[in-house]
């Protein structure tokens, strides 16, 4: 009866908490509120929204959406509720709301109630969330479905329906590719980390290579993605390629300028000697301060710990926050990484 | 896109200290934790301040071109400013040009005359921005703000976009 009892109180505590802080990230939203930026790509997204609602919506012609997908979740809302301001960031702010969960659930996987709150918390007030929280961009769709596809992976070690759970991570880790196609990146590290998970068994009576449907539905929707590009344009590469030309001006120069940001950003200090700021970068890849220091040493306790879940969580955070740094002045060429 | 496993790693990290803090000196290991959390709040403080000023001069940059458009309208032109705010003034259904609302915004923010004269015609208009755009940083990294870049980068999307949109109304 005692154990029934505690179930009971702890599925409330549990549901109030998350309740809080997505109440928390809507106070944020609110008290953050921009709006979608005239001049800026936010218009271009939902410009090709109403293309997409007219039917005259065309890849190749819209050099923004080198990513695709965003403009017909924002037409989804347009469809469903008018046109609108609000309906145009509803994305973005859902979005922001799934990330917040989703931290939330992930927290409560590695290491239960309490880990989840704060993982939860850390979410709802990490920066570069807020700030987009009502404008009208792509990163936001794409940290939730990239969260998502993670969650699934880490409720796949428990889950009596293991294979389903990877394959869905995988496909929703492979979609992200069509949300921006800065997403190539996060694949990239989610796939190795998924390597990782089907070479390295720590626990042997585990699911026995189960991980390989996540690594399946992961490359057959980004090779989906790759054959669309070429349905359209006859160019397999075209987007890459056209996204490549628009970012090259203002990519980074030099292999010790690179290096020296992702020290920057690891450790939060500038030649000033401003320690642990938390803001000497852009905007878009800033750390959270002490937060990102505490994140490396979580990772190195999971690492040492052989946690299956905290290796998969550490090879994309850190692999793709990696890339991130080395594409420091404009992330998201994919290429600079390779001029290294 | 890192959101999510940086969070779960942080507050794995914020445990794995309370854990070591706690095997010392247990009463110190929840102080640890609420210490950690005000610490991150604390120094994300100048971040927020930074956004928050940023998504205000968002707003206020929108709020110049819809008045720039409604003085367009007013003034029998046709509204021919930026696709992009074309595309946004025609999505908010309450927006008729109304003499009435474009008064009061404009006279709130003074700026009505910006854009118009911006637009006049193309040289003008790259001359324009570069004034504007030289007192203040609008669309740039405000953190890092260079003005002349900023500018550079504003006129090649404005005019890349509207170049034929201007020569029409020109």
């Amino acid at each position: 009866m005692r154990s029934v009892g505690k179930k009971e109180e702890k599925v409330p505590s549990e549901a109030i908490i998350l309740v809080l802080l997505i109440l928390l990230g809507l106070l944020l939203a609110m008290l953050f509120y921009s709006g979608p930026f005239y001049s800026y790509d936010d218009a271009n997204y939902i410009g090709f929204a109403r293309q997409i609602m007219v039917g005259n919506f065309s890849v190749e012609e819209s050099p923004y959406a080198y990513g695709f997908a965003f403009p017909y979740f924002i037409a989804a809302s347009f469809w469903l509720f008018g046109y609108g301001i609000e309906q145009s960031f509803l994305v973005s702010l859902v979005s922001y709301i799934v990330i917040i969960v989703v931290a939330f659930f992930a927290g409560k996987v590695v290491s239960g109630l309490g880990s989840a709150t704060i993982s939860g918390f850390l979410a709802a007030i990490a920066p570069f969330l807020v700030q987009y929280s009502t404008r009208v961009m792509p990163d936001l769709l794409l940290g939730a479905f990239a969260g998502a596809s993670l969650l699934l992976a880490l409720y796949a070690e428990k889950s009596r329906r293991a294979a389903l759970m990877y394959l869905l991570s995988g496909l929703l880790a492979g979609f992200t590719v069509f949300i921006k196609l800065e997403a190539l990146a996060f694949v990239l590290f989610f796939f190795i980390g998924l390597l990782i998970l089907l070479f390295v068994q720590p626990h042997k009576k585990m699911k026995k290579h189960l991980e390989i449907f996540a690594i399946a539905a992961l490359v057959a929707t980004v090779g989906i993605y790759f054959a669309f590009i070429y349905a359209m344009t006859g160019n397999p590469l075209y987007t890459i390629s056209r996204y490549g030309v628009l970012q090259h001006g203002i990519s980074p120069t030099t292999l010790f300028e690179n290096i020296y940001n992702l020290f920057v950003t690891l450790f939060g200090f500038t030649v000033s000697g401003s320690l642990f700021s938390p803001y000497t970068l852009s905007p878009i890849i800033y750390p959270y301060g002490f937060g990102i220091f505490f994140a490396l040493i979580g990772s190195v306790i999971g690492i040492k710990r052989k946690s299956r879940k905290i290796i998969l969580l550490s090879v994309v955070s850190w692999g793709f926050f990696f890339y991130d740094c080395c594409t420091y002045k404009r992330a998201g060429n994919i290429w600079d990484i390779f001029r290294l | 896109m890192i959101a999510v496993p940086i969070s779960v790693l942080a507050t794995f990290g914020i445990f794995s200290v309370y854990k070591i803090i706690y095997l010392y000196r247990r009463r110190c290991a929840m102080f640890s934790v609420v210490l950690i959390i005000f610490l991150i709040l604390l120094l994300s403080l100048p971040t927020y301040l930074d956004i928050y000023s940023y998504n205000k001069a968002i707003a206020l940059d929108n709020s110049i071109i819809e008045c720039a458009s409604s003085y367009l309208s007013r003034t029998g032109a046709s509204v021919v400013y930026a696709n992009a705010a074309a595309e946004l003034l025609a999505l908010d259904s309450n927006y008729k040009f109304n003499p009435h609302q474009i008064g009061d915004s404009c006279n709130s923010l003074g700026n009505s005359g910006v854009l118009v004269y911006f637009y006049s015609n193309e040289s003008s208009l790259k001359q324009g921005l570069g004034s504007w755009l030289g007192n203040s940083c609008y669309n740039a990294d405000l953190f890092n703000c260079n003005p002349n870049e900023s500018s550079e980068i504003y006129e090649n999307m404005v005019i890349n976009a509207e170049i034929s949109t201007i020569s029409r109304y020109s």
